[in-house]
């Protein structure tokens, strides 16, 4: 019978002893979002947990980075501010990062490099199954890009929440649902999971259905549900059948070499992004385009031409990451990582590259600055869309931590930034 | 050893009847017995006997802490798993609110962490529903920190300069 709300009559040193144990930047913000005076008192005295407007940047201490074993501690950065936020210590059993997606880091471990997924916001951690291969483990997998579909922080069911993975060069695709004991390889008659030819450059899980792009700008889609005409032997098919939606075959486009092709979510749109340049090895001189897929015109034509994107971007030209994001300040933006192979050595350099947005028919983006970034390979963590915000608001509070893109990669990529 | 009993009596005239030693660990309860010597058992009117039972439980269990023993110090965290098992939520903050008055640090601190465990990886909704609190912000408070927080600018509350302040 007695419901009194006990809560906001704590004292504020009770509150205290009560924030000082919360373990996850997921627990501060959902604290400070639960009533008026939990926010004030949260405010008050634990501002510096607040983070700023994302996307962030997640880089090992310095104080740890020069020391031979690898850093278990990483600092958050506010990418725009340039400053340190938060600290976080990344779980003992990861040797490497391979990849991010949305607020989530996948890396493989130390026991038999299987792969975990774990979440820095709220320290959430899954194990997944090893990748097999003719029932054997398949232990020479180079992994290229992991897409998780859940972006925020939080896991209501584990069942609703799919893994997407490209690897061995971009020559196979397989995915995952949460829980399941193995993975499913996704192929179909145009892309047999056989091939090595072929190479898939990106993968992004759009409206609950992953897309791939590949080399040749063919976007596909993964699809159970699919109805595939049958005329052919389909030895090759899998559980999941990827239907191609467009060929765009842009290689030709304009007399201009493609580099690579993107697919990138904007607020709710999907977006096939052409890189290219105007001579083969000119690997600076970088222009886009920008395409809406149209995905409700299947069988005629896909595209429309976009010449804004509504919002900011970021994606870079590798598998790792393609991402969009809406930054905070006024400006239009995006952000492109390059692969510069350097002759003088092995290691590929990593170019920052911030261009602005010009909005003008078939977007070219004029390039502002450049961000130099070397050695390790860096990991970008590809925000949550708008459109997932709005869906997802009233289960994770308003201030949530949606929206969110972390930024992972080599420390010296932030002394870069900030000497610019 | 002293084996001094100390009685306290809760808001509902119920009398607890403790060593001196265990009843130490609540600074107020030690402040109240070196002020006021009190004869008919120490008067704690903000504690109800349902939670002073639980009070009084822990104050004996820890009356001995362990210094150096590493299996009696396993022992009485295991015990205090279990002190908290089948205790809901509402005596729970009960007891957080005694522990506090009677400022007994340890029991606090194990009831804090309790609370903040709870919390972890819990939605703002289901917060809301653990502490029993109602939603007091409005559409429009939300949707003026969502634009400050896209526009980049602070959030909500005391002013920065405050904070800035406080650094020097």
């Amino acid at each position: 019978m007695d419901c009194k709300p006990h809560a906001p009559h704590l004292p504020d040193d009770v509150l205290r002893c009560i924030v000082d144990r919360l373990g996850s930047l997921v627990c501060f913000a959902a604290f400070r979002s639960v009533c008026k005076s939990w926010r004030s008192f949260f405010l008050q005295h634990y501002r510096y947990l607040v983070l700023p407007p994302p996307p962030w940047i997640m880089l090992p201490n310095p104080d740890l980075a020069n020391s031979t074993t690898s850093p278990s501690v990483y600092n958050l950065y506010g990418f725009e501010e340039q400053k340190l936020c938060y600290q976080c210590k990344i779980p003992d059993n990861c040797t490497e990062f391979i990849g991010s997606s949305g607020t989530w880091l996948v890396y493989k471990d130390n026991e038999g490099d299987k792969l975990r997924v774990w979440n820095p916001l709220s320290l959430i951690e899954i194990s997944l199954p090893l990748l097999m291969k003719n029932g054997e483990v398949d232990s020479s997998i180079a992994y290229d890009k992991v897409v998780v579909s859940c972006t925020g922080p939080l896991i209501k069911n584990v069942e609703d929440v799919q893994i997407g993975l490209i690897y061995n060069k971009g020559s196979k695709l397989a995915c995952i649902r949460l829980g399941d004991k193995e993975w499913t390889t996704i192929g179909s008659d145009s892309f047999p999971t056989t091939s090595i030819e072929h190479n898939i450059t990106d993968l992004v899980f759009y409206n609950g259905k992953f897309y791939f792009v590949d080399q040749f700008g063919a976007v596909y889609v993964c699809d159970e549900n699919v109805h595939v005409p049958c005329d052919r032997d389909y030895h090759y098919c899998v559980p999941r059948i990827a239907m191609k939606l467009i060929d765009s075959r842009f290689t030709s486009y304009d007399c201009v070499i493609v580099y690579m092709f993107y697919l990138v979510e904007v607020e709710g749109e999907l977006m096939l992004v052409m890189q290219f340049h105007k001579e083969k090895w000119q690997y600076l001189d970088k222009r886009f385009k920008v395409f809406k897929l149209d995905l409700d015109r299947r069988g005629k034509e896909y595209f429309v031409h976009e010449h804004h994107l509504k919002g900011y971007s970021l994606f870079f030209n590798n598998c790792y990451g393609s991402m969009a994001v809406r930054t905070v300040s006024g400006r239009s933006r995006i952000y492109v990582k390059t692969n510069v192979p350097d002759a003088t050595s092995e290691i590929r350099n990593h170019q920052m590259v911030e261009f602005n947005y010009m909005k003008r028919y078939g977007s070219v983006f004029s390039e502002v600055t450049k961000l130099h970034c070397h050695s390790t390979h860096p990991v970008w963590i590809i925000p949550k869309s708008t459109n997932e915000l709005i869906k997802t608001k009233s289960s994770t509070g308003f201030l949530g931590l949606t929206g969110v893109a972390f930024l992972f990669c080599a420390y010296n990529y932030i002394i870069s930034l900030v000497h610019n | 050893m002293s084996t001094k009993k100390i009685t306290l009596l809760s808001s509902d005239n119920e009398l607890f009847t403790v060593d001196e030693e265990a009843a130490n660990q609540s600074l107020t309860i030690k402040h109240l017995i070196e002020d006021t010597e009190p004869e008919n058992g120490v008067p704690l009117p903000q504690v109800h006997s349902k939670i002073l039972a639980k009070v009084t439980e822990y104050l004996i269990k820890h009356a001995n802490e362990p210094d150096n023993d590493a299996a009696a110090k396993e022992e009485l965290k295991n015990w205090d798993d279990k002190f908290l098992e089948k205790v809901n939520h509402e005596t729970l903050f009960d007891l957080i609110l005694a522990a506090n008055y009677l400022d007994i640090k340890g029991l606090l601190d194990l009831t804090c962490q309790t609370v903040a465990d709870l919390m972890n990886g819990m939605s703002v909704v289901e917060v809301r529903k653990l502490f029993n609190i109602v939603n007091d912000f409005t559409p429009e408070d939300e949707a003026e920190v969502r634009k400050r927080r896209k526009r980049g600018t602070k959030t909500i509350g005391p002013s920065n300069d405050q904070a800035n302040q406080s650094n020097h």
